[in-house]
């Protein structure tokens, strides 16, 4: 689960201002405790090919 | 905010959450100094500078000896050999208040002269540099902007922050003193603050000191202070906010300072 640090985690090296990639159960212990937030990715832009008809 | 010239009786003076302004006839110099170059060449014409390498201190906080119990000066400075997170707000023709001047950092208490020869009796307290546990070793410098003048909250923060000159990526710190908080049964909260690019639009946590548990029984236990620093390399947006999280305190009175960095 990704989440912002927003307090230092210094026993599991995490900085704060940064995003992690951290397991589920540390994510929510650290955003119960105010010290990160998740990060909410957006769903990735699907792209659609257009065929340009000249005639 | 205001901006030009100012007195020295506009200052506040928190050390490790103490309100210390009342017993404080004077302090400093806040200083950050580089080191020069030792290593430089004799052929040099110039001598070169070790920027980046600086050394903050506060200098030394002259007061008047007051041994009142757990807020007297000396009562709570008169041991030394210990690091002290100290914010000395400066107001601007006024009590300090959102985006003033703040000069703060977790400094070394070198020693502690109390008494003299001289009426009133007084205290002075000489400090050194940042502490090595401070954690805002990585940033040179000490001035910040005061988010939130010490005063007590009850209730979430909702209105729009202060900033406008840019987003940065060279991270911060803040400085936090918590002089007294209030709630029935554990007095658990968070401070924080939190940033948006733009003023009016929907602000995210930046920095936060974590739930802190400031006492039991609806007693709060002392005052307290820190300071919770952001990667060198985090980005910061160009509007900050404080903010507070209560989680069973019901007030918490409090000064809450920003240091971007953009050195």
């Amino acid at each position: 689960m990704k989440v912002k640090i927003t307090c230092p985690v210094p026993e599991h090296e995490l900085q704060a201002g940064l995003i992690y990639d951290v397991p589920d159960e540390l994510a929510f212990e650290l955003i119960n405790d105010e010290k990160a937030i998740v990060v909410i990715e957006e769903a990735p832009v699907k792209t659609k090919k257009v065929k340009h008809d000249n005639g | 905010m205001t901006t030009g010239r100012t007195l020295l009786r506009f200052a506040r003076v928190y050390a490790d959450g103490y309100d210390l302004s009342g017993y404080s006839r004077s302090f400093g110099p806040l200083a950050t100094t580089f080191d020069e170059g030792i290593d430089d060449a004799v052929t040099l014409s110039i001598k070169g500078v070790w920027a980046g390498n600086a050394t903050v201190s506060m200098g030394a906080l002259n007061g008047i000896f007051d041994n009142t119990a757990t807020s007297g000066i000396h009562a709570v400075m008169n041991g030394a050999g210990v690091g002290r997170t100290v914010m000395i707000a400066q107001g601007i023709q006024a009590v300090p208040a959102i985006g003033d001047p703040v000069f703060a950092g977790k400094f070394e208490q070198l020693g502690y002269i109390g008494g003299g020869t001289d009426n009133p009796v007084t205290a002075t307290i000489p400090f050194g540099g940042t502490n090595a546990a401070s954690g805002n070793l990585s940033y040179v410098k000490p001035w910040g902007i005061l988010h939130h003048a010490m005063g007590a909250e009850t209730d979430v923060n909702a209105a729009n922050g202060i900033g406008g000159d840019g987003q940065t990526t060279k991270g911060g710190w803040m400085c936090y003193q918590i002089n007294a908080a209030a709630g029935t049964g554990n007095i658990t909260a968070a401070l924080k603050l939190q940033h948006c690019a733009t003023v009016d639009g929907v602000y995210a946590d930046l920095l936060s000191t974590g739930t802190l548990n400031l006492g039991s029984g609806g007693t709060f236990t002392a005052p307290t202070a820190g300071i919770v620093t952001l990667a060198t390399n985090a980005t910061v947006e160009s509007f900050i906010r404080w903010q507070i999280v209560l989680t069973l305190a019901t007030s918490v009175t409090f000064a809450l300072s920003f240091h971007r960095n953009n050195l």
